[in-house]
């Protein structure tokens, strides 16, 4: 399903977090909000899951956001924040479990169905063996994939990840991102991530939408996006792009004797 | 039910924690052994195949004849049942009405007595018995009444005071607000009380708690709002497992989180101020049956819930038998007993939740 977000202004207390904002992101695509911290990224996925309260307009394929019931829209939107609660002696079955509670009746108990998308989730992501294990017992990537297993049972078309390799060593970052992308192809899946490693965001979004101070101020290819002045001015950061064997970026921080300058210039948002 | 799902070709099997009978037994069994001992024993020694005759005597459609004489049915039916069927009751609540609000504040301290709801519900009583001095001839006591709104007050405040405790996930802010609520209100009951010390007995008494007077008219008064109150919460076991996750993810699973707590706590509020208009105060009981039944059963409130009810009675019901036997012919106030018992284990609660956290 394609996702619409047209004028979105999100404030909290009064203060503005994000300004006027607009994107698409196509059906089956795979979009990675970037910028540097408090730029908005959270707060957008936040909107869309409908979560904070919100002016102009975001559109999960023909529904408008805030008009349906948040039953609905847990339905069409599944979220996962950067850090989920883990209840520690939950088993890993129970946990999973609650991504059917948009399917359950309020005051009601999970039927076969449930049972079923649950069985398969939990086979799809290799959890099958640990299904009896509490969630304080599993490793990092374990939780992580527990937690992108919760999402799934949602069966919801959209998927949102705030930072979803912020916690990870660098070879599970990449099977988490894989399987993502492996999800997305298998089910149409339409992903945004917000993302604070740019290589790996390049390598694995369709397209980056680099925030800074609530405001989009680049949307496009890794390629387009992801250039060391760009980076320059909204990360305050010192950089080198290089070009990767496949075609792809790899943005490498530099250790820069210019930087006090750099910052001198002025580039906070 | 477990479901049996083929997944290309392997079968996976998927057990969501739910009751299982054999614990629902178990825990049954318990509760059975607390209620005979609690009718056996006392000043007057009943004999237990005798009053087990008695027991299925009541049955429909069966008649035994059981050999107790005049004296000693009248012993069992109007002293001893109505005591463990009360004292049942009120510790089925407050042990239930304990893992809700751990479940919906979720923090494993939360206990109807640290929250204020005792204190406010104390608060409540006085301001009847002092202030309604006709209320003995009205067609319905109005302290119950006046009990939940005192009780639901103290929530309220609490609530609003430790709130950002709740945020933070802090568990002590929420406790330390409940401290300073009940303090609060029972420096009010306080004056209230003092200033009609004409009403300083029945208030006392009423405080002191205990199920020394407890006939089958306090059973009736208290039997429907423990009983709506009891089946509302067990309903509401699943939406307190998706609280766990906080409230932006129970959100973002299409639960109104705040909603849900708001309900959850009216709902725990008022049975608890129904049991203690009747018992008075007595505390822990919220704290010691839940974790406890956490340790045996684990931390699914679908488990958590209706184990509560179980122990709750039977815990009550023992610590009652204790209170009345202990130093006889006098008894000791109940809550001492609960206390004594309930002081420590909350240390050790307390000493769990800071190694995890």
């Amino acid at each position: 399903m394609s996702i619409e977000v047209a004028d979105l202004s999100v404030a909290y207390d009064g203060i503005p977090v994000l300004r006027g904002l607009s994107v698409r992101v196509r059906a089956g695509g795979w979009l990675a909000p970037i910028g540097p911290n408090g730029a908005g990224k959270t707060t957008l996925l936040r909107a869309v899951a409908g979560l904070v309260p919100f002016s102009g307009d975001v559109r999960v394929a023909d529904s408008m956001v805030s008009a349906i019931s948040g039953r609905r829209l847990a339905q069409l939107v599944a979220y996962v924040p950067q850090r989920p609660q883990i209840p520690a002696s939950m088993t890993v079955t129970d946990y999973v479990l609650l991504g059917r509670t948009p399917y359950i009746p309020y005051l009601g108990t999970e039927g076969r169905t449930d049972l079923e998308v649950l069985a398969r989730v939990l086979d799809r992501l290799e959890l099958g063996s640990l299904t009896r294990r509490p969630l304080g017992s599993l490793s990092g990537g374990e939780v992580q994939r527990a937690v992108l297993a919760r999402a799934l049972a949602q069966e919801a078309p959209v998927l949102l990840l705030d930072e979803p390799t912020a916690a990870l060593d660098v070879g599970h970052q990449q099977q988490v991102l894989e399987l993502v992308d492996e999800l997305r192809l298998e089910r149409g899946l339409t992903v945004i991530s917000a993302m604070h490693d740019l290589t790996l965001a390049g390598q694995f979004a369709e397209e980056l939408l680099l925030l800074d101070g609530g405001r989009a101020v680049a949307t496009g290819s890794a390629r387009a996006v992801l250039t060391e002045a760009t980076i320059t001015r909204h990360y305050g950061a010192s950089v080198r792009i290089l070009e990767d064997r496949d075609g792809g970026v790899v943005v490498l921080p530099t250790r820069a004797r210019r930087r006090v300058q750099v910052l001198a210039e002025g580039t906070v948002g | 039910m477990a479901a049996v799902t083929e997944v290309r070709g392997a079968k996976l099997t998927v057990r969501p924690t739910r009751l299982r009978a054999w614990l629902l037994v178990a825990a049954l069994g318990c509760l059975a052994g607390a209620v005979l001992l609690g009718v056996l024993v006392g000043p007057v020694r009943l004999p237990a195949g005798a009053v087990l005759k008695e027991f299925v005597n009541r049955l429909p459609l069966i008649g035994v004849h059981s050999g107790l004489s005049q004296l000693d049915a009248a012993i069992l039916w109007q002293i001893r049942v109505p005591r463990v069927v009360l004292g049942g009751l009120v510790g089925a609540m407050l042990a239930m009405a304990g893992a809700s609000y751990q479940g919906v504040f979720r923090n494993p301290l939360a206990d109807p007595y640290l929250l204020g709801v005792a204190a406010g519900a104390g608060l409540g009583a006085t301001l009847a018995v002092a202030y309604l001095p006709g209320r003995a001839g009205w067609p319905a006591d109005p302290l119950p009444l006046t009990a939940f709104a005192g009780a639901l007050v103290a929530v309220a405040a609490t609530y609003v005071l430790g709130r950002s405790g709740i945020r933070s996930r802090n568990t002590a802010t929420l406790i330390l607000a409940g401290v300073a609520v009940a303090a609060f209100f029972t420096a009010a009951q306080t004056y209230a009380q003092q200033q009609h010390a004409d009403t300083l007995r029945e208030v006392y008494a009423w405080i002191l708690g205990g199920l020394g007077t407890a006939a089958w008219r306090q059973v009736a008064l208290i039997l429907p709002y423990v009983a709506a109150s009891g089946l509302a919460l067990l309903l509401h076991r699943r939406l307190l497992d998706v609280m766990s996750l906080g409230d932006e993810e129970a959100d973002s699973l299409g639960i109104r989180a705040t909603r849900v707590r708001l309900t959850v706590v009216i709902i725990a509020t008022l049975g608890t101020a129904a049991a203690v208009a009747v018992s008075g105060l007595i505390g822990f009981v919220g704290i010691i049956v839940p974790h406890t039944v956490r340790l045996l059963a684990g931390s699914s409130y679908r488990r958590i819930l209706p184990l509560s009810v179980i122990f709750g009675a039977a815990f009550l019901i023992l610590a009652d038998l204790i209170a009345r036997t202990a130093l006889s012919p006098a008894e000791i106030p109940i809550g001492v007993i609960t206390a004594f018992v309930g002081a420590p284990f909350f240390l050790l609660v307390l000493r769990r939740t800071r190694r995890l956290s």
